[in-house]
C-alpha cells in the first residue's frame, strides 16, 4: 500500500516501535466436535508456523465462557486477540468486557465464526482475522461511545464490580492535521446519512450521538483523514488481501446486521458455502473499488450482501446501481460472465453458494489491495484492463462511478484557478512557469465531487463541467494540460499580474461604465504593490468645477 | 430508571450502590487530575499521595475502562514523587504552562483556548464564575483564576461528590440532576477547550514525562467522562 495514512499519522500515541504485534488465537474446543476432520492442535501449530507471532490454543467451552479471554491475554502477553468460534457464541459485547477486563483495547479482538464442514475455508478465515488484528491501530477516546447494558444493569452488585455493565461502540473521528476542513472539503459532511458530521469553528466533528457508524464518511474522505476503530481501511485491506490468497476465493462483502440475521446461533448458515465473508458496519462503504480491487486481486466472484430494504443508512438502489456499475465495467474490459462474478444479494433471498464462472480474472498482478477512493477503482480497472486485455478504450458514464472527468470550456474559462483550489484531491492543478499558466486534469484524483463547478466564477457561462464517467484512456493519460495562458505582468517591477484572459473578461465586466477604462489600464498595467507606490499611469480626469467655486473649498477650507 | 409510585424514578436493586461508587471514583480522578494540573508545590505532595492512595484502593472498579492503563501509569509516577529530584518538576510545570517551551507555552485557563481575542476572556471567567455559583461554590483564595483546568476539574469533583451522596440515599432524581449539572459544565467549558489542551500538552511535553502521561490520562479520562454521563443520563 503506497498511500500514507493521514488519520492513522494523525495519532499521537501510536506504536513507537517497528516490533510486531503479539496476537493470540484462542479456538473453542467445540470446533472439534462439529467437523471431525479438523484437527485443532495441529491447526494452532500451523498457525504458530506460518503466522509471525501468534500463539495459538485450543480453550475448553470459549464460545460459552469468554471470561477465558483474560486467562488467554495473560498467559501469552498478546495486544491482539482472535476468537476461533463455533456455536451459539456469547455476543461480541460480552467478548469485549473481557477483552477489556485483560486490559487491552475495546477493539483489540476479532471474533470469527468457523463454518462446520468446510475445513480448507478454516485456516484462511483465521489468518484474514489475524491480519486485521495486527492492522488495528488502536482506538482513541473521541471513537469510543459507551453504552449502559441494561440487562446487565439488572445483576447483582457483585457482579456490576467485576465486570461494569458497560460496551463500547466503535465511532469515527476526524484527524485534524489532515483534515482539509469543510471550506475545502466537506464530502465526508455529504456522505454522512445522519447528519451527524458538521462544520464546528471551521473544523469538521462528528457528533458521536447522532453517529450511526456506517463507515460511508470514512470511504467519501479524499485523504484518509478518518479513522474508524475495527473498521479502518487498512484493516480491510490487510483481510481481504489475506482472503485473495485462498484457492479461487469468493468474497461477500455483507452488513454486520445482515450477517447477524443469517449467523444465528446455527454456524453451519455463515458463512454460505462457497463465500469468504467480509463483514463491514454497513455496505453504504463498500464503494465500486472495493469490489473490483477484490476481482482484480484475484477473486473469482464477488458478492454484496445487505440487511434488506429498510436500511437507514444505505438505501438498496445504490449498491444495485454500483454493481450494476462494476459489472457494466467488465463487460466493457471484456469480461463475458461480468452479470455472475458481482452479484447484489438481499436478506429475504438465498444467496446460494458462490458461482464458479470459470476463467475467472486471476490474479491481475495487484501487489497489494487499495480501498480508498478514487486509488481502489483506478488500480483495479487499470490492472483488470491490461490482464483481460480485450479493450484498449471506452467510456463509461455512469452515476455510481467513483471517477469523474472534468471538462472545460477553454474559451470562457480566465484560468483564474478557482477550481483547482477547490478541488479537495489535487485532480485540477493550476502551475506557473515564468509568465506562462497552465491548468491541468488528472483523471486518477478525480471523484466527481463538482466542488470544481461550484467555486468556478463562470460556471453559468458553462466554463467547466463535472461527471462520473470512468475513461479508460484519461485514467491511462494522467495528468493533461486543460488550458494554458499567458499572464500580464506588472510593467514596474515585472512581477505577474494576472492572466490576460482574466483582464480581458474583467475589461467585459467592467463594459462601458464611466472610468471603466481608466481603471481597467490600472489594474493590467500594473500589480497591487505597485499601484500603491507608484504614480497612476493615467491621469485622473480633471473633476469638473462650477465656473464660481473658488480653489480653496476644494481644499476643505484650508485658505480661511 | 423507571418512574416509581411516588414520581421519584426506581432502579433495579444493587444499582445504585454501582452507580455511587463509580460515581465516588469519578469524584477521585477529577480531584486527583485538579491537584495535578496546579504547580507542584513540595508541600503538597504529602497531601497529593493521600489522594492518589484513596483512588489506589478504587481503582478496581476501573480496570475495564479504557482508560485504565493510562490512570494506572499516572498513579505510579505519582507515588513515586516523593523520589523526584528537587525542582525537576516545578521546571518542567514552568516551562509547560507558564513561559513555554520550544513551541511555546500550553496555558491551562479556557479563556485563553475558547476566545484568543483578549477581550472576552473577562467575559469566559464570569461564565465559569457563574456555573460555580448555580452550583452552590465560591472560590477561595486560590491565588488562580476560576477558569484555570484544576479549579474546572475540582468543580466536577464536587458534583460527582454530590451525587455519590445522592445515589447512597437513593435519591435518584436527585442523583439524575447532579450527572445533568455535570454533563452541563462539560458541554458549556470542558467541551470547548480542555481536549484541544490535552492534546497540545501531549504534542509539546515528552511522551514518558509527568506532563505527557498526565495530558494523556487527563484527555483520556475527561473525553471519555463526558460521554460516560451523557450514557447515564439518557437511561
Amino acid at each position: 500500500m503506497s498511500r500514507v495514512r493521514a488519520a492513522e499519522s494523525d495519532r499521537s500515541h501510536s506504536s513507537e516501535t517497528d516490533a510486531p504485534l503479539r496476537v493470540a488465537v484462542g479456538l473453542c474446543d467445540g470446533l472439534g466436535g462439529l467437523d471431525g476432520s479438523l484437527d485443532l492442535e495441529a491447526l494452532c501449530r500451523s498457525l504458530e508456523r506460518t503466522q509471525p507471532g501468534v500463539r495459538a490454543e485450543v480453550v475448553a467451552g470459549l464460545c460459552r465462557s469468554p471470561e477465558q479471554t483474560r486467562g488467554l491475554a495473560a498467559r501469552t502477553g498478546a495486544e491482539r486477540l482472535v476468537f476461533g468460534l463455533c456455536a451459539e457464541a456469547a455476543s461480541r459485547r460480552e467478548f469485549q468486557r473481557w477483552v477489556r477486563k485483560a486490559g487491552l483495547d475495546p477493539f483489540a479482538f476479532e471474533l470469527v465464526r468457523l463454518p462446520a464442514g468446510r475445513p480448507r475455508d478454516v485456516p484462511v478465515l483465521l489468518a484474514a482475522a489475524i491480519a486485521r488484528a495486527r492492522a488495528f491501530a488502536g482506538s482513541e477516546p473521541e471513537q469510543l461511545r459507551p453504552r449502559l447494558l441494561l440487562e446487565e444493569a439488572r445483576l447483582s452488585r457483585r457482579a456490576m464490580l467485576t465486570l461494569p455493565p458497560f460496551a463500547y461502540e466503535a465511532v469515527p473521528s476526524v484527524g485534524r492535521h489532515s483534515c482539509l476542513g469543510a471550506r475545502r472539503c466537506g464530502l465526508c459532511v455529504q456522505a454522512c446519512p445522519a447528519a451527524a458530521i458538521r462544520e464546528q469553528e471551521g473544523e469538521i466533528v462528528v457528533d458521536k450521538e447522532l453517529c450511526r457508524a456506517c463507515g460511508r464518511c470514512l470511504v467519501a474522505c479524499p485523504v484518509d483523514a478518518i479513522g474508524f476503530p475495527g473498521s479502518s481501511l487498512p484493516q480491510y485491506e490487510a483481510e481481504i488481501a489475506t482472503l485473495l490468497r485462498a484457492e479461487r476465493p469468493a468474497l461477500l462483502f455483507a452488513c454486520r446486521t445482515a450477517a447477524a440475521l443469517r449467523g444465528g446461533p446455527a454456524a453451519d448458515v455463515w458463512p454460505p458455502s462457497g463465500w469468504l465473508p467480509v463483514e463491514v458496519p454497513c455496505l453504504g462503504m463498500v464503494t465500486p473499488g472495493w469490489a473490483l480491487q477484490a476481482l482484480a486481486g484475484g477473486a473469482e466472484a464477488v458478492g454484496l450482501l445487505s440487511c434488506g430494504r429498510n436500511c437507514r443508512s444505505c438505501a438498496a438502489s445504490v449498491l444495485e446501481e454500483r454493481v450494476a456499475y462494476v459489472q457494466a465495467l467488465l463487460q466493457l474490459l471484456g469480461d463475458e460472465s461480468a452479470t455472475e462474478r458481482v452479484r447484489f444479494l438481499s436478506t429475504g433471498r438465498e444467496p446460494g453458494g458462490a458461482p464458479r464462472v470459470g476463467g475467472g480474472s486471476g490474479r491481475a498482478g495487484a501487489d497489494g489491495i487499495t480501498l480508498s477512493e478514487p486509488a481502489a477503482t483506478v488500480g483495479a480497472v487499470l490492472a483488470l484492463g491490461e490482464h483481460i486485455g480485450r479493450a484498449e478504450r471506452f467510456s463509461l458514464a455512469h452515476r455510481a462511478s467513483p471517477l469523474g472527468l472534468v471538462r472545460l470550456r477553454e474559451e470562457t474559462c480566465t484560468t483564474c484557478g478557482t477550481c483547482a483550489s477547490a478541488c479537495p484531491t489535487g485532480a485540477l492543478a493550476l502551475d506557473g512557469d515564468g509568465d506562462e499558466l497552465a491548468l491541468s486534469f488528472d483523471a486518477t484524483r478525480c471523484v466527481a465531487c463538482g466542488l470544481c463547478v461550484l467555486a468556478c466564477p463562470e460556471a453559468a457561462d458553462g466554463t467547466l463541467r463535472s461527471e462520473p464517467v470512468t475513461d479508460l484512456v484519461s485514467l491511462a493519460s494522467g495528468r493533461v494540460i486543460l488550458t494554458r495562458a499567458t499572464l500580464s505582468l506588472c510593467r514596474s517591477c515585472g512581477r505577474p499580474i494576472a492572466p490576460r484572459r482574466m483582464l480581458t473578461r474583467m475589461r467585459e465586466l467592467l463594459g462601458g461604465e464611466p472610468g471603466a477604462e481608466h481603471l481597467f489600464g490600472i489594474l493590467s498595467e500594473l500589480c497591487a504593490d505597485c499601484r500603491l507606490l507608484a504614480p497612476p499611469l493615467v491621469p485622473l480626469p480633471a473633476p469638473e468645477r462650477d465656473a464660481g467655486t473658488p480653489a480653496s473649498s476644494l481644499r476643505g477650507g484650508a485658505g480661511n | 430508571m423507571a418512574d416509581g409510585a411516588g414520581g421519584e424514578r426506581v432502579t433495579s436493586p444493587g444499582y445504585e450502590e454501582y452507580l455511587a461508587d463509580l460515581a465516588e471514583l469519578r469524584q477521585n480522578v477529577y480531584g486527583l487530575l485538579g491537584s495535578l494540573f496546579l504547580y507542584p508545590r513540595k508541600d503538597d505532595i504529602a497531601e497529593l499521595l493521600v489522594v492518589a492512595s484513596e483512588l489506589r484502593r478504587r481503582i478496581e472498579l476501573a480496570d475495564s475502562f479504557p482508560f485504565f492503563p493510562l490512570l494506572r501509569a499516572l498513579l505510579e509516577l505519582v507515588e513515586r514523587f516523593p523520589d523526584e529530584e528537587g525542582g525537576r518538576l516545578e521546571e518542567e510545570y514552568v516551562d509547560l504552562f507558564v513561559v513555554g517551551a520550544a513551541e511555546g507555552p500550553c496555558p491551562p485557563y479556557e479563556s485563553v483556548w475558547v476566545d484568543r481575542r483578549g477581550l472576552e476572556r473577562g467575559l469566559v471567567v464570569v461564565e465559569v464564575e457563574r456555573a460555580y455559583a448555580t452550583s452552590g461554590v465560591a472560590l477561595a483564595s486560590t491565588g488562580e483564576l476560576p477558569d484555570h483546568a484544576a479549579l474546572e476539574l475540582a468543580f466536577l469533583s464536587l458534583l460527582c461528590g454530590e451525587e455519590v451522596e445522592a445515589w447512597r440515599e437513593v435519591r435518584v432524581e436527585r442523583a439524575a440532576d447532579c450527572l445533568r449539572r455535570q454533563g452541563a459544565f462539560h458541554d458549556r467549558h470542558l467541551e470547548r477547550w480542555f481536549p484541544a489542551f490535552t492534546r497540545r500538552l501531549r504534542r509539546v511535553a515528552a511522551p514518558t514525562s509527568f506532563y505527557g502521561v498526565l495530558a494523556k490520562a487527563a484527555h483520556a479520562f475527561v473525553v471519555h467522562d463526558r460521554d460516560l454521563i451523557q450514557a447515564l443520563t439518557a437511561l
